[in-house]
């Protein structure tokens, strides 16, 4: 569905090199900083900028031979861009029924209403929250097979989080090849709802691993430093140092937990696992 | 390409105020005495003017980045500026030229429509040459830069326009020229407007479409 070999991007204070690859039927996340480059990475897969090195595939075709036609079964949130602040819900559903044959109208405004989006107010009153999702309902409103997600669920509170994710899920299952990229920072999100998960820092991706594997066998093991040297280190990813001696992360908890079990073995969640790529030192 | 243009006439009918102010000044200065032909030129204007500003709203809060997500091209995109720009600018001329023309048959029965006619279609066309000049500019510079550049860019054809019309005593070949042309009969002179129009407004486009293909956002 997805593909982006070895895709390089150079900025002045900022290089990117990232692989990912969005199977058919998968729910593909995106996890990294803020400024670990996911955004560029979504514009790249867009086209609207220009890569340097690597190769990007939509639908099996080199991104930059994606037609308008193509463009029509891809949905698209951007965090930092939508439609025109001065349009109303109603101008949104009038453009999109132009621009997408399989554009529901119907459907569209029936869930704006059901999430308290305004029909006649213009988008620049919105609440980021608002805005947030009438980016979602949007994306999910044309039948697209591919939805790219960036941050889609920036803004919303906890409850209006849970209903956009359900709707989303919803839309996914309603036709098994429909395949989603999706980033966020709340990696709660993502445990829910992914079924593989790339994490990226600095430019880079540095995992990518299913989401059942990243929490049913990671884990972190807080050692000392004696415990450290003792231990079998084959299956250690990633070492932080701390003040009681090192903090490790091993993607076989259930063997340290077997032939260990005097040492400190906690399950780890995405957000530990990112904090130690990030901080800690790669073994 | 429709869906693109639905978006800017949604956003042209936002400044239906605007329009009621160019109805009451147009008003204003047809009871004042202003020539009628000198009203259809200044309705085009803003005409043009309105359409220009679409760019602008495109723009808007990093717009581009998204537009450019939607089933439609780079290419696709400038020539809907284009034909939008033709719409807005071609309408605004045809309804004050019907306006200012029944008007001037209320007024002044005796005139010749035919003529009055042909005077306007000729400022008519000549404003798609500052709309040739401006979409560029606003593509690449933005709505902010593109005002300041295209201040210059007027200041500096004012500019060329007088040194010609200078070197038009020392050059007879330029003054054979602006001769031939103010010799011009009506459609001859609208025949030659037209060509220039459709000259600049190509040449425009083909700069428009590389600017548009070799931005990033």
């Amino acid at each position: 569905m997805l593909r982006l070999q070895s895709v390089r991007k150079h900025y002045d204070t900022f290089d990117l090199d990232c692989s990912l690859e969005v199977k058919p039927g998968m729910i593909t996340g995106f996890i990294g900083a803020n400024g670990a480059g996911k955004s560029t990475t979504f514009k790249a897969i867009l086209n609207l900028i220009r890569i340097d090195g690597g190769e990007i595939t939509v639908f099996g075709k080199p991104h930059t031979q994606i037609t308008a036609k193509d463009r029509e079964m891809i949905g698209v949130v951007l965090s930092d861009s939508g439609f025109s602040g001065y349009l109303t819900v109603n101008d949104v559903a009038a453009v999109m029924r132009q621009m997408y044959p399989l554009f529901d109208r119907a459907d569209f405004m029936e869930r704006c209403r059901q999430f308290g989006i305004p029909e006649k107010k213009k988008i620049k009153e919105f609440s980021t929250g608002m805005r947030a999702k009438l980016k979602l309902i949007a994306a999910m409103s044309h039948g697209a097979r591919l939805l790219v997600l960036d941050e889609p669920t920036s803004g919303l509170d906890v409850a209006a989080r849970e209903e956009l994710l359900a709707l989303l899920q919803d839309y996914l299952e309603e036709q098994e090849e429909r395949s989603v990229l999706i980033s966020s920072h709340i990696s709660g999100d993502l445990e829910k709802f992914c079924d593989d998960i790339y994490m990226i820092s600095d430019g880079k991706t540095i995992l990518h691993e299913e989401t059942g594997v990243l929490l049913d066998e990671y884990g972190i093991l807080k050692v000392d430093e004696t415990q450290y040297h003792a231990l079998d280190q084959t299956y250690f990813k990633w070492r932080r140092k701390e003040s009681f001696g090192y903090s490790v992360l091993t993607d076989q908890r259930s063997f340290y937990l077997e032939n260990y079990p005097d040492v400190v073995t906690e399950k780890s969640g995405i957000d530990d696992i990112l904090l130690m790529a990030i901080k800690g030192e790669r073994l | 390409m429709r869906g693109m243009l639905v978006k800017d006439f949604r956003l042209l009918l936002m400044q239906k105020q605007f329009f009621v102010v160019i109805v009451a000044v147009s008003v204003f200065m047809i009871a004042s005495g202003q020539n009628t032909s000198f009203i259809v030129t200044y309705c085009t204007a803003m005409g043009m003017f309105f359409s220009v500003s679409s760019i602008a709203y495109d723009e808007f809060e990093n717009g581009y980045a998204f537009l450019f997500t939607l089933p439609v091209s780079r290419r696709g995109y400038v020539a809907e500026k284009y034909l939008f720009g033709i719409l807005c600018t071609g309408i605004t001329w045809l309804l004050s030229v019907v306006c200012c023309g029944i008007y001037e048959q209320i007024v002044r029965p005796a005139s010749d429509p035919a003529e009055q006619v042909l005077i306007t279609a000729i400022s008519g066309l000549v404003l798609f040459v500052p709309l040739a000049v401006m979409i560029p500019f606003r593509l690449k510079f933005g709505a902010d830069r593109g005002r300041i550049v295209m201040m210059i860019v007027t200041a500096l054809l004012f500019g060329l326009i007088f040194l010609v019309a200078k070197a038009a005593d020392s050059f007879p070949v330029l003054k054979q020229a602006v001769r031939a042309v103010n010799g011009l009969s009506g459609p001859a002179l609208s025949g030659v407007a037209f060509v220039f129009a459709v000259l600049a407004m190509g040449i425009s486009a083909f700069v428009s479409i590389h600017i548009v293909e070799k931005k990033q956002f």
